[in-house]
């Protein structure tokens, strides 16, 4: 084994393997902070280039771009509140709120560092838990996905801003804008009014541009004023507090790391539930959930970590199977077979070395994402603090352009500026408006698995399977727990004041 | 208009939605409409609530909470944990103009992509906005505005190599 | 605004029309826009760019421009390239077998009648399998006949594979549940190997690796002859006869019909004929075939009269299969 992880590192110490890292990390990089466009398209623009260059060079060049991009998206998110892509959503709900009080350099240095502890932990772990792997994925069904998209949702009542019942009110929306177009189950076109583009559904990405970004824009506009609460944009942290804050909560670093591990593994659960679910637990096994959504920065190191360790895990099936962990995974499936690499198990043992070299690459991506990441962040960080007058026609337009990106279609621009009015809206009246993506993002995978899980298990699947039965106790326990300890403090508050 | 009139007429309409949303799942079958209807159902119910419990109180005391309804006021604390945003509860008479002016703006932009294209649309539109705030000299407004487009432009159709939309008006300039 | 799009839309095909009618049907010189009704990353997409500047030199055109076009599972991209002037100038490049059984099923979104386009000839195809659990026990289609229970399918939504499994179990007398919702080829595999599922329906290509593992077993082939790295797995033709038998031809001639090129119905015969010769020369151009290896994007051209008599072939068999598609339909409905 040692032998490989020597042989693996040596196949990358070429000058073609070393440039092609940097092109792709630094494409990577400018392909995730545009908003819409995320590891996908990435790959997607890649993958003509893939042919005739030497084979650890063109891995590094595909996975330090993928690896790359993760970040990237996290940026938009915590400097402008535009998720860079659907997984990245996450960042918007702790890591704006940082920026706005003057801590973007410090929440854009725990994110990287987050995400580079996330993707060393997914590169160690992608090594070394092979065994189990496969046990772990026969045992996980279709009913234990629909109790981690439960666990994600519990996550609202985080987000109600002051109401509950308007948090509540947003998530349904969110769940019912999802059903528009083809139902994944039955192929029943629903709620498409004839209308061939919403047969496909209104785009996750293309509504957040709109609910997030271009209803910010709209708002900055009404309310004048910078979108930093600081004049000039002054910083109250540097990005070396970020880093320090990611290595106090190396706890936390760890779970969310285990998680997104996982999350990558099961191909039935995409990376952006990850980064929700990521959240869910930090807030839910914080000693003070209530800092949450409010610029609390565990809020930015849990997703970023999940998502960090999320690219390990997904090769691991993709390697080991034939069975990419999720769309970008099926990508590079593609472009492994055109390189003559035949995924399955033999990949663990003849061709270990080439596993290998792919772990360094991961590694070696996320060291880079880091390294750039961390030296501009600090320059990052002013950008929030420009003029009004001159951000808002510039994000509108990039966020615009990225819209119409996302698929080529005209009508998600103006689906995007529909979005930005009802976000607007739902700003102004406290329906949350995370609340609403969250929902959008998560009734897919609850309506699929909950169909999979009645026609595979019967009714009464909740009861039937060991393991769902757990997961459904665990998500009831940790969503009561913060009401049953406010409850008792407040009860103790009334004792102590009545005595 | 009042703040809770506001919030009335905001229910309604999500109670027209909701209402409608539940008509149309009529005509699906029952496992295309498995999920959809008790959502929406859910959805119908919470708002309710919510309508009834921001008449009934009075004043600001509108943002109340289920856990605070069902424990009677016991969690006074999950009031003020507010999410993302803090609320700003200010005069909507001041800032209604300027709402239209930003609506007017978002609806001039995607006019002029819907018509022209984004490339184009991006160059006038920034280069408006520059005149109009006043921001920059009108010559330094066009040429920032000149310079961002290129590079979205070389981002977007070099870089990415995406097709852009042509805008209604193109074939009128194209030579036949 | 946004019911204001449409009819900004038709406007700018009405003017586009009206300056194409005033064109001879000839491409040479011209500039085709080959619509790619698939999305911008997928394998269709990839193929369409790989082919196109190939066309537009043995055509003689001025480019052959690919446009991207995803909606619906391809139904966006054909209901466009139905209402596209019959001038050459739109074409597109797909799966013909996705439109054709969206089609017969009663898609309410299909605008089009897919056996009325004009084949211009087929790039490549792949002929499809089934395979099953390595642990279910099933080694054969009659294993599947007499499991004394439904064979359990899990299926990704409506794709050619349910509709090709819902024909087969029909006609083979195999009792089938259909358990849809999965997300893509990796979770139905996934299922499958775990024994959640018995069997699905993949490409040879995509399923070479967890055979190989021994996680599935091929019993069955949908395409015209056996598939040579597995010789003993029996094609879905050596099974059946009679009516059956012209049911399961018509799905593989569907298969068959995958990464195709087609025009517009009523294509003019000038442009068709130009159009067929070009993309027959394109294919064959050793340029392109050393391109598609490098690529890993393999070829199996056919030439477009050919494809044509398949599409007779499968209107007339359609009538067999639409009880059966639409049966399978509405039991997941």
């Amino acid at each position: 084994m040692l032998e490989a992880i020597v042989a693996g590192l040596a196949a990358l110490a070429t000058p073609q393997a070393v440039v092609f890292m940097l092109v792709g990390v630094s494409y990577g990089l400018v392909i995730g902070i545009l908003p819409g466009l995320g590891g996908i398209v990435a790959l997607a623009l890649l993958l003509p280039f893939t042919y005739g260059h030497e084979l650890a060079a063109t891995l590094a060049l595909l996975l330090g771009a993928h690896i790359a991009t993760i970040w990237g998206g996290s940026v938009t998110s915590i400097l402008f509140k535009v998720p860079g892509a659907a997984k990245s959503l996450a960042l918007v709900f702790d890591g704006h709120p940082m920026t706005r009080q003057g801590h973007a350099a410090r929440a854009l240095g725990a994110s990287a560092t987050a995400a580079l502890m996330g993707g060393l932990m997914g590169a160690v772990f992608l090594a070394f838990t092979i065994p189990i792997v496969r046990p772990v994925m026969l045992a996980l069904g279709p009913s234990e996905y629909l109790m981690m998209a439960l666990w994600g949702l519990t996550i609202i009542a985080t987000f109600s801003e002051g109401s509950l019942l308007k948090g509540l009110v947003a998530t349904c929306l969110g769940i019912m804008v999802a059903f528009v177009g083809m139902d994944p189950v039955s192929g029943t076109p629903r709620f498409w009014f004839g209308n061939v583009y919403l047969l496909d559904g209104i785009s996750f990405p293309v509504a957040m541009i709109g609910l997030f970004a271009v209803a910010e824009m709209m708002t900055l506009y009404v309310k004048g004023g910078a979108m930093v609460d600081r004049v000039g944009g002054e910083q109250r942290s540097t990005v070396l507090d970020g880093v320090k804050d990611a290595f106090r909560h190396w706890g936390l670093v760890l779970r969310s790391s285990l998680l997104g591990l996982w999350v990558g593994v099961l191909p039935g659960v995409g990376a952006s539930v990850g980064g929700i679910a990521a959240y869910a637990q930090a807030a839910q096994t914080s000693p003070t959930p209530e800092r949450f959504g409010k610029g609390a920065v565990e809020g930015v190191i849990a997703p970023d970590a999940t998502l960090g360790a999320n690219e390990g895990g997904g090769l691991m099936p993709t390697l080991a199977f034939g069975i990419p962990g999720g769309e970008s995974m099926a990508i590079l499936l593609v472009a492994f077979l055109a390189m003559g690499i035949v995924p399955g198990p033999r990949m663990l043992t003849s061709e270990l070395d080439l596993v290998f070299s792919m772990v360094w690459i991961v590694v070696i991506a996320n060291l880079l994402t880091a390294l750039i990441g961390l030296a501009i962040s600090s320059r990052l960080a002013r950008l929030p603090a420009l003029n009004p007058n001159v951000m808002i026609p510039l994000v509108l337009s990039v966020c615009l352009l990225g819209a119409f990106a996302t698929r080529g279609l005209i009508e998600d621009v103006v689906v995007a500026a529909a979005f930005g009015v009802v976000g607007y809206l739902m700003n102004k009246y406290q329906y949350s408006r995370a609340n609403f993506v969250i929902g959008m993002v998560l009734a897919e995978m609850i309506e699929r698995n909950l169909h999979i899980s009645l026609g595979l298990y019967g009714e009464f699947f909740l009861f039937t399977r060991p393991i769902t039965t757990a997961m459904l106790a665990f998500i009831v326990v940790t969503t009561a727990l913060p009401f049953v300890r406010r409850y008792r403090r407040s009860r103790a508050m009334a004792a102590g004041n009545g005595s | 208009m009042s703040r809770r009139t506001q919030e009335n007429l905001i229910a309604g309409l999500l109670v027209a939605v909701f209402a409608a949303y539940l008509l149309m799942t009529l005509n699906l079958g029952p496992n295309a409409r498995l999920v959809p209807v008790p959502i929406a159902l859910l959805g119908l119910g919470f708002l309710l609530i919510q309508i009834v419990s921001q008449n009934r109180s009075d004043g600001r005391e509108f943002q109340l909470d289920l856990f605070a309804s069902l424990t009677a006021g016991a969690a006074s604390g999950t009031a003020d944990a507010a999410g993302e945003e803090e609320p700003e509860p200010r005069e909507t008479g001041e800032s209604f103009p300027r709402e239209l002016q930003a609506a007017g703006f978002l609806a001039a932009f995607i006019g002029l992509i819907l018509l022209l294209g984004p490339i184009a649309a991006v160059f006038l539109f920034t280069s408006a906005f520059f005149l109009v705030t006043g921001h920059f000299a009108p010559l330094k407004g066009v040429t920032v505005a000149g310079l961002c487009t290129l590079a979205l432009y070389l981002l977007f159709a070099v870089g990415l190599q995406l097709q852009m939309y042509h805008g209604v008006l193109a074939p009128l300039f194209e030579p036949r | 605004m946004r019911a204001r799009l449409p009819c900004l839309l038709l406007i700018f095909l009405a003017i586009a029309a009206s300056g194409a009618t005033a064109h001879a049907a000839s491409v040479r010189g011209e500039i085709v826009t080959l619509l790619s009704p698939n999305s911008a990353g997928g394998m269709m997409t990839r193929y369409a760019r790989m082919i196109a500047p190939y066309i537009a030199r043995h055509a003689g055109a001025r480019d052959v421009r690919v446009r991207i076009m995803t909606g619906g599972g391809g139904i966006r991209g054909a209901n466009a390239l139905w209402f596209a002037e019959p001038d050459g100038r739109t074409i597109a490049f797909t799966s013909v077998t996705t439109l054709i059984l969206s089609q017969l099923a009663g898609s309410e979104a299909v605008r089009f009648d897919a056996t009325r386009f004009v084949y211009l000839g087929r790039a490549a195809t792949e002929p499809r399998v089934l395979t099953v659990g390595a642990g279910s026990g099933i080694t054969s289609v009659h294993d599947a006949r007499t499991l004394g229970r439904p064979f359990v399918f899990p299926s990704q939504g409506t794709d050619e594979d349910f509709y090709s499994m819902a024909v087969l179990a029909d006609v083979m007398g195999i009792p089938l549940k259909v358990i849809s919702g999965y997300d893509g080829n990796a979770d139905t595999a996934l299922a499958v190997i775990k024994g959640d599922g018995d069997g699905h329906i993949t490409g040879w290509s995509a399923s070479q690796a967890v055979i190989e593992a021994g996680d599935e077993v091929p019993v069955l082939t949908l395409g015209p002859e056996r598939y040579p790295d597995y010789p003993d797995v029996p094609t879905a033709l050596e099974l059946v006869d009679g009516a059956s038998l012209e049911a399961v031809q018509a799905i593989v001639n569907m298969l068959d019909m995958r990464r195709g090129f087609f025009g517009p119905p009523d294509l003019d015969p000038e442009a068709t004929a130009e159009l067929r010769t070009a993309i027959s020369a394109a294919l064959d151009d050793p340029q392109l075939v050393a391109d598609s290896v490098a690529q890993g994007l393999p070829l199996l051209p056919s030439p477009g009269e050919a494809e044509q008599i398949k599409i007779t072939q499968i209107t007339e068999a359609s009538q067999h299969l639409v009880p059966m598609l639409r049966a399978a339909l509405e039991a997941i409905r």
